[in-house]
């Protein structure tokens, strides 16, 4: 097993299309009937690359035309634009289009990217590499602090070869509880989730742990 | 575990939706039900406004054109009818501000500018959000919405007890 320190890969940065790369992904997009419509003279068109994708990477449009700023994030080949919905099925699409490169490194990326785009009835799933650097740790109580401290259980990565699949032993938040639980990430990226126990509740995010820290970054 | 934070339903599709039409279509005639809400769909039908629903990954209204308006939403994590009623009627609401001539002021131009009038715009909208809001919640009928409690989950709290204390309902 790996296991894996509270540190985080470095993340790609954005990089933004000039005006004529721009209109190109603008006019690509804007062919398709389902298509968000984006203001040509206000939109800022920016993509950056995945490391577990060797033909789609991450494209984001801000309208800057509306107040607040409207953003959308597509994966995309260059060719097709897979709108990110706040559900699985558009990364699962992705997946199957363009096979992953998973190994034990970039294993816990993908995972983090999955989580930072796909929430559940109950919000967001965050991954705790560290509890000490965990969001939003000042606006809990000592007690609280204290809790998480004492619960949390470091971020382990193993590769089951019987099943093909990466088991990442993590603590978790989601629906405002702490809890351990094993991800099962497949070779064809598809994620579920085994041995579940809460570890801690009440346990209340005031905003989304994505905010600040990963999703703009 | 609460069966509410099993993890694996981040995996699993939300409940079954209606179609997009049929949610437009509904939200439209209960704002009909207040005077406020009823001036919006009235709004619509005359200037024939486009009203869309989008998958987002965050609750959102979108007004890229004047005359096209999305509501957006994450449909694992589907809005409540009250919420979407409200969301169409705060988009719908800065639809008639554009199409009044209450512009958001060019990107090019002073952040006094964009202040002042981005404000006003934003309190207009809040504030016939409330409206529209306490219309339909002293209705019997729509009780089951609860749309202050709605309201309040927007995140406009401070704004409805304002709102109730200039009207005299608090």
């Amino acid at each position: 097993m790996i296991a894996v320190e509270g540190v985080k890969m470095a993340q790609p940065q954005w990089i933004r299309m000039n005006r004529e790369q721009a209109g190109r992904v603008l006019n690509q997009l804007s062919s398709r009937d389902d298509a968000l419509v984006f203001s040509r003279d206000a939109t800022e068109v920016a993509w950056r690359s995945l490391a577990f994708f060797s033909n789609y990477r991450l494209c984001r449009l801000t309208n800057y035309a509306t107040m607040p700023t409207f953003t959308m994030t597509y994966l995309t080949d260059g060719t097709e634009y897979i709108a990110l919905d706040g559900t699985a099925n558009p990364i699962y699409t992705a997946d199957e289009k363009d096979p992953l490169l998973l190994t034990e490194e970039n294993v816990l990326p993908y995972i983090e990217f999955f989580f930072s785009h796909v929430q559940g009835s109950e919000g967001e799933v965050f991954l705790i590499r560290d509890p000490g650097k965990m969001p939003f740790l000042d606006s809990f109580t000592d007690a609280q602090q204290q809790g998480v401290m004492q619960n949390f259980k470091p971020v382990g990565v193993t590769f089951d070869a019987h099943r093909g699949a990466y088991r990442i032993e993590a603590t978790l938040h989601y629906g405002g509880v702490l809890m351990s639980a094993a991800i099962i990430v497949m070779k064809d990226g598809k994620i579920s989730f085994e041995d579940q126990h809460l570890l801690l509740s009440g346990i209340h995010f005031p905003d989304s742990p994505y905010g600040r820290n990963w999703i703009e970054g | 575990m609460p069966a509410s934070t099993d993890l694996n339903d981040v995996l699993q599709p939300g409940q079954p939706l209606p179609a997009d039409s049929v949610m437009i279509a509904k939200a439209l005639e209960i704002l009909s039900a207040s005077p406020h809400g009823q001036q919006l769909a009235n709004f619509v039908e005359k200037k024939n406004i486009v009203i869309k629903i989008a998958g987002t990954p965050e609750p959102v209204g979108y007004l890229p054109d004047k005359k096209l308006v999305y509501v957006g939403f994450n449909r694992n994590n589907a809005i409540s009818p009250g919420r979407f009623i409200l969301m169409l009627a705060a988009i719908l609401r800065e639809a008639q501000q554009e199409a009044a001539g209450i512009k958001h002021p060019d990107l090019r131009a002073p952040l006094e500018e964009h202040k002042k009038v981005s404000m006003a715009k934003h309190e207009d909208k809040i504030w016939y959000i409330c409206t529209i809001a306490c219309e339909l919640h002293d209705q019997v009928a729509f009780s089951d919405y609860k749309f202050l409690d709605e309201l309040r989950k927007m995140g406009h709290s401070e704004a409805l007890d304002l709102y109730l204390r200039q009207e005299g309902k608090s």
